[in-house]
């Protein structure tokens, strides 16, 4: 059933999804810090997991780690960079990551050029023909991979110590540097987790859409609408927001065709930050 | 009394100016100069239009979307009607405002990192849209062959923008000069000042009496209106425009890069801007780095915000008194 | 419509102010007559500094209604406050940064009235103002590097320059040495003798009950007492409520 077939690929994006705001979202809560280049960076660790696989002839398992490694290093490095920037910290974050996004946007047009790559799955889809459902590997590869780091990463917030801290940072950075907590140490954290995160995404998704140098600025949409809509430090929301999105998009494409589909996470966001225009409260308020 | 610091702008910039007038006089063949120095004029102007609103304190990433439908506005009213150019540019200009007005209501609310983000997002609305309306817009194929700029004749002098690139060059530079001197103006006035207070305390502007809802829509209004005009200006000047162009990230970036540059809340930041950064861009990089040249755009942005936040102009005033 | 009966300076009907399913305000009201010498004191977090973020307009009341020289101002964009006569310092300094301290007051003087209003020696005006809280020799100093007190100051002035009839001053107390604290008592008595109507709000003490014609308490969002300040120093409730022990109404 096509309804089946959207549902699954809904899903399967949507988890995707989740993956590409979990690191974003880590990284703002924690800081504050807005990275613009957010997309362009996943596009980084895609093209990372390209070359590897091409010219190293690296499996695609190991690219993960590479990646993960490499994009590490990248957003601690970012994370120093972005030590200069003076008041207001959120604004101008995201201008100077503005300006990273076209150094990157830039950089990779003039080492990989314009023309559009991917990594193929050899391995043959799954089908279930009395359901009319195609699965490819590709999808199970996504699914699971996204699931796993979302439920990871809820278990290092909410089960371990340093967890704790990062949730308590994100909550109220002034009350947690009161409680002890080196909030300077949190923040390089968040990044390095983030960074991992994206690494993650990366070759994800240069196996699921063509990797070109312009493509960033989706996922770093994608990953903004998902962290308003979820609010601070909300992993379940992360996920259900991840899941929302894959529908919403996939129904806008279903009955509207591919062309729309930017006006509609363009609208989306809009609508998201009119509705909160502090931005991402955390739920909890803090009692004055 | 009239600062040194003042004298020695006015002397400079005169300066500068004698040599953009004369200068072409002195080169063999010109068209290369002509050609990159009349973007750098129209890049300046669109700097300055964009300042225009970010005096108020706020970063548009989204002046894209005033551009191109300031270009879709006029290139279609002088397709179906056949009116003037020189007519239609004006009914460009109106179409960006009409949208800037959006901005002010719906956005209204909206601070910093939040706003800069929905001016983003808000790119994508007229984007969208007249890529898909193939029907009156022609979509994605673009609209050709717009007519261009005719001739105007004053007795035996003839001026024709469409087909000499020196008419271009001249034309743009005094319509650069023009924009910028809008821009002084309204920094000196006392619209300009209730804008600067609006900026650097909103809350406290407010206190004092200023009507900040609208000093800063005024300003949003003034800034869509010529961001709309420039793209109006730039689809007959090109002859050709299509969505991706005309809404594309590049315009919305350049003027931004060129303005912090050169300094943002200056009076000469965008023009700063324009005549360092574009020609430099255009003359040495695009020729060694052909395909990405743009990155330097970005590397200013990031330079610039961590070592130099008020831009060159600020910084090159502090080490002249230094000296 | 109720309307003011007398012509009261301020008016302030059954103010009630909501911040996230948490009341700021309850229920205020309270009437301020001209020239009077009114404070607002309590503990931190009682809502005196929400209290004027309401007269000045900066904050919609959730219910209630404001009156200023018997007119509603409740919903007014705060610059019309400003314009018919309300002006307000902030707790914790805030002048224009990057303006002098000449420039800070000049905004003052050009946006505090309307354009009939508007003075005709604007600069002279300023200057005046700058001399009176003691910062001519600053004038040209960006306000950014001036100290707290002196930004304080400047704060007065600007607020006066916009020629208001009720000044409302948030803490102008806090930080200042003796002598300064001195020399602020005796601003504030000067500016009633030049026909203002002022508010305090003041943690000091022994500031408000030397200056002060009347006291208002709050704590928690609602007025516990009032009256002049030796009673309330002395009630039962003020003291409960500084030292945090939680009363029951009708005691």
């Amino acid at each position: 059933m096509i309804l089946l077939q959207l549902i699954l690929n809904a899903f399967s994006l949507g988890s995707f999804y989740a993956l590409v705001a979990l690191g974003f979202a880590l990284i703002f809560g924690v800081t504050h810090a807005f990275n613009l280049a957010h997309g362009e960076m996943i596009l980084l660790s895609g093209y990372l997991a390209y070359i590897l696989g091409k010219q190293l002839q690296l499996p695609f398992v190991w690219t993960l780690p590479a990646c993960m490694l490499f994009l590490l290093l990248v957003a601690v490095l970012l994370h120093e960079l972005l030590g200069r920037v003076k008041e207001p910290y959120e604004l101008n974050t995201l201008v100077v990551t503005f300006g990273l996004a076209l150094v990157l946007q830039n950089g990779m047009l003039i080492c990989f050029s314009a023309d559009y790559r991917m990594i193929h799955s050899s391995a043959s889809p799954f089908e279930f023909s009395t359901l009319h459902l195609i699965l490819t590997q590709t999808q199970i590869t996504l699914l699971s991979t996204s699931l796993l780091a979302t439920i990871s990463v809820y278990i290092l917030l909410r089960k371990s110590f340093l967890g704790k801290a990062l949730r308590a940072t994100i909550q109220d950075r002034e009350a947690a540097r009161l409680a002890g907590i080196n909030v300077g140490r949190m923040s390089v954290i968040a990044f390095a987790v983030g960074g991992v995160l994206i690494g993650l995404a990366g070759p994800l998704y240069a196996r699921t859409a063509y990797l070109h140098p312009y493509g960033g600025i989706e996922a770093t949409l994608i990953a903004i609408i998902i962290t308003i809509f979820a609010g601070v430090g909300r992993i379940r929301g992360i996920l259900l927001g991840g899941w929302a999105l894959g529908i919403a998009e996939s129904l806008a494409a279903y009955a509207l065709g591919i062309g729309w589909r930017e006006l509609v996470s363009a609208l989306l966001l809009i609508t998201l930050l009119l509705l909160r225009p502090e931005g991402i409260i955390p739920r909890r308020m803090r009692q004055s | 009394m009239v600062s040194k610091t003042t004298t020695h702008a006015a002397v400079l910039f005169s300066i500068i100016l004698l040599f953009l007038v004369l200068w072409p006089a002195v080169l063999n063949d010109a068209s290369i100069y002509y050609r990159v120095m009349t973007m750098a004029f129209f890049y300046g102007a669109l700097a300055f239009t964009w300042n225009l609103h970010a005096l108020t304190g706020s970063i548009s990433l989204g002046h894209a979307a005033f551009f191109g439908l300031g270009a879709y506005g006029s290139a279609l009213l002088n397709y179906y009607t056949q009116t003037s150019p020189y007519v239609t540019i004006l009914f460009g200009g109106a179409t960006g405002a009409l949208y800037g007005f959006f901005w002010n209501i719906t956005f209204d609310k909206l601070r910093g990192a939040r706003l800069a983000l929905a001016t983003l997002a808000s790119v994508e609305i007229p984007k969208v849209i007249i890529d898909n309306w193939d029907s009156f817009t022609f979509g994605s194929m673009g609209l050709v062959g717009i007519n261009t700029f005719p001739a105007l004749r004053f007795g035996s002098f003839v001026v024709a923008p469409g087909e000499s690139l020196r008419a271009q060059y001249y034309l743009l530079l005094s319509f650069m000069l023009l924009i910028g001197l809008l821009h002084w103006q309204v920094i000196r006035s006392r619209w300009g000042w209730a804008i600067r207070a609006v900026r650097e305390d909103e809350t406290a502007a407010s206190m004092l009496g200023v009507n900040t809802t609208g000093a800063r829509w005024w300003a949003l209004l003034l800034s869509a209106f010529l961001t709309g005009l420039c793209g109006a200006i730039y689809a007959h000047l090109i002859g050709l425009i299509e969505p991706s162009l005309v809404f594309s990230l590049h315009i919305s970036a350049l003027p931004l890069v060129l303005t912090i540059f050169g300094g943002r809340y200056q009076y000469y930041g965008p023009l700063l801007g324009s005549l360092i950064l574009y020609p430099l861009d255009q003359l040495l990089l695009h020729s060694l780095i052909p395909v990405g040249h743009a990155i330097i755009y970005g590397l200013v942005i990031i330079f610039t915000l961590l070592f130099l936040p008020q831009g060159i102009g600020a910084w090159l005033q502090q080490r002249i008194r230094a000296v | 419509m109720a309307a003011a009966t007398h012509k009261s300076c301020l008016e302030l009907h059954h103010i009630s102010v909501q911040f996230e399913r948490q009341s700021a305000l309850r229920d205020v009201s309270l009437v301020v007559e001209e020239q009077e010498i009114v404070s607002v004191i309590g503990p931190n977090g009682a809502g005196k500094t929400t209290l004027f973020n309401v007269i000045c307009g900066q904050l919609k009341p959730a219910e209630g209604s404001v009156y200023f020289k018997g007119c509603d101002i409740t919903l007014w964009p705060a610059h019309r406050i400003c314009h018919a006569g309300v002006a307000r310092t902030f707790q914790i300094a805030r002048p224009f940064p990057e303006m002098s301290v000449l420039e800070n007051v000049l905004i003052g003087v050009w946006f505090g009235k309307k354009k009939q209003q508007r003075s005709l020696f604007p600069a002279e005006e300023a200057k005046e103002l700058i001399h009176l809280v003691g910062l001519s020799h600053k004038s040209h100093s960006a306000a950014k590097h001036l100290t707290l007190s002196e930004q304080r100051r400047l704060e007065v002035a600007r607020a006066l320059a916009t020629k208001p009839r009720l000044l409302l001053l948030d803490e102008i107390a806090a930080g200042l040495s003796p002598q300064a604290i001195k020399e602020a008592v005796e601003l504030v008595k000067t500016l009633r003798k030049r026909g203002l109507t002022v508010m305090l709000i003041d943690h000091f003490l022994a500031l408000t009950s030397k200056v002060s014609d009347r006291l208002i308490a709050l704590d928690q969002g609602e007025i516990i007492v009032e009256g002049n300040p030796g009673e309330v120093l002395q009630s039962a409730e003020v003291v409960a409520a500084y030292l945090g022990e939680r009363q029951q109404k009708g005691f």
